[in-house]
């Protein structure tokens, strides 16, 4: 009985506890309820466990917490970031947030290109080629447009300014040879 | 003691001659021609050949060269050309630009005021004054000769 008592030793806390397997923790209980002298060890070892526990917790409550995180967080080194990491960073949401406006640069370009390209190339025809801006009197542009070429770039002649008299209207025409035309009619 | 005698008379002469030049107002020579655009059918005048293309895309049948002029006209001043019907092109040199430009204000009074920058042998085309009794209307071809 004595060295069944000093074997199960260990196993008595932790039934104590409640941390044996059920086949150990039956076999704690049919020990004591054979052996009175075990059960009163078990209930002392209870009795301790018990008064440790609220011991600590008195001194537990008589310790001021408040502001321990602060501290604590407030003795951290600021957090470091690499270059390369904030690089990457940014680059990542460069393509996240503005992948529309990407497209739509993307789009445009394409599209200047292909309106430029056979003006550049001389694929499209004489007649085509002129642009034609309607000035209504003031010098300033109306929203007409004969064909959308834009003007060449021709630094041979340049209209600085337009006016017109009475009931006239004038158009404003660039052609591709390069001639400047500043026609005027009047106004049906 | 020649030397220096002769080194003051060329700094004097410089100092008459320069500021003499400088001051001289530059002056454009400006070519005008002078065409008659109809749509009535009629013979294409050989001598406005060479302002076919610039009339290609205007809706006129035939042209004709009514006269050409060739004028001189000094910075900040102005120049009459009688056209045909009635009209006249004020051509007015305002403006000596770098790179031998030259701003020119041309206006035909009742119709059109403009100006235009233009550098050597470069031309803008004034269209679309009418003529009376419907004989078409004209076109004026501007080109800036030399500015001196």
């Amino acid at each position: 009985m004595t060295n069944e008592r000093e074997e199960i030793g260990p196993l008595l806390s932790a039934y104590g506890d409640g941390e044996l397997s059920p086949v150990e923790q039956r076999r704690i209980e049919a020990l004591l309820a054979a052996d009175p002298e075990l059960a009163q060890r078990l209930d002392d070892q209870l009795a301790l466990s018990s008064a440790l526990v609220k011991s600590l917790d008195a001194e537990v409550d008589e310790i001021d917490f408040s502001g321990f995180a602060d501290e604590v967080m407030a003795k951290l080194p600021p957090p470091t970031v690499s270059l390369a990491s904030r690089i990457r960073t940014f680059f990542e949401n460069a393509f996240e947030f503005r992948k529309l406006q990407v497209a739509l640069g993307a789009a445009t370009v394409a599209a200047v290109a292909v309106v430029t390209v056979p003006y550049l190339r001389g694929d499209v025809g004489e007649g085509d080629r002129i642009a034609a801006l309607v000035m209504n009197g003031q010098g300033q542009e109306a929203d007409r447009t004969a064909s959308a070429a834009p003007p060449a770039l021709d630094p041979s002649a340049s209209v600085l300014s337009v006016e017109t008299a009475g009931d006239y209207e004038t158009m404003l025409f660039k052609t591709s040879a390069g001639t400047t035309i500043i026609y005027v009619r009047e106004v049906q | 003691m020649t030397q220096l005698l002769r080194l003051f008379a060329a700094v004097s002469l410089l100092a008459v001659i320069l500021p003499a030049q400088a001051l001289a107002a530059p002056k454009a020579t400006v070519a005008i021609d002078i065409v008659q655009a109809s749509k009535e059918p009629g013979e294409n005048d050989p001598r406005v050949a060479k302002f076919r293309s610039q009339f290609a895309d205007f809706n006129y049948k035939s042209f004709k060269l009514v006269a050409s002029r060739l004028i001189t006209v000094d910075e900040k001043k102005a120049t009459t050309v009688d056209l045909a019907g009635g009209h006249k092109l004020n051509v007015t040199f305002t403006k000596a630009e770098p790179n031998g430009r030259a701003r020119l204000k041309l206006s035909v009074p009742g119709v059109l005021d403009t100006t235009v920058s233009l550098k050597r042998d470069g031309s803008v085309l004034v269209g679309g004054p009418a003529l009376p009794s419907g004989n078409g209307v004209l076109f004026i071809p501007v080109t800036l000769v030399e500015v001196k």
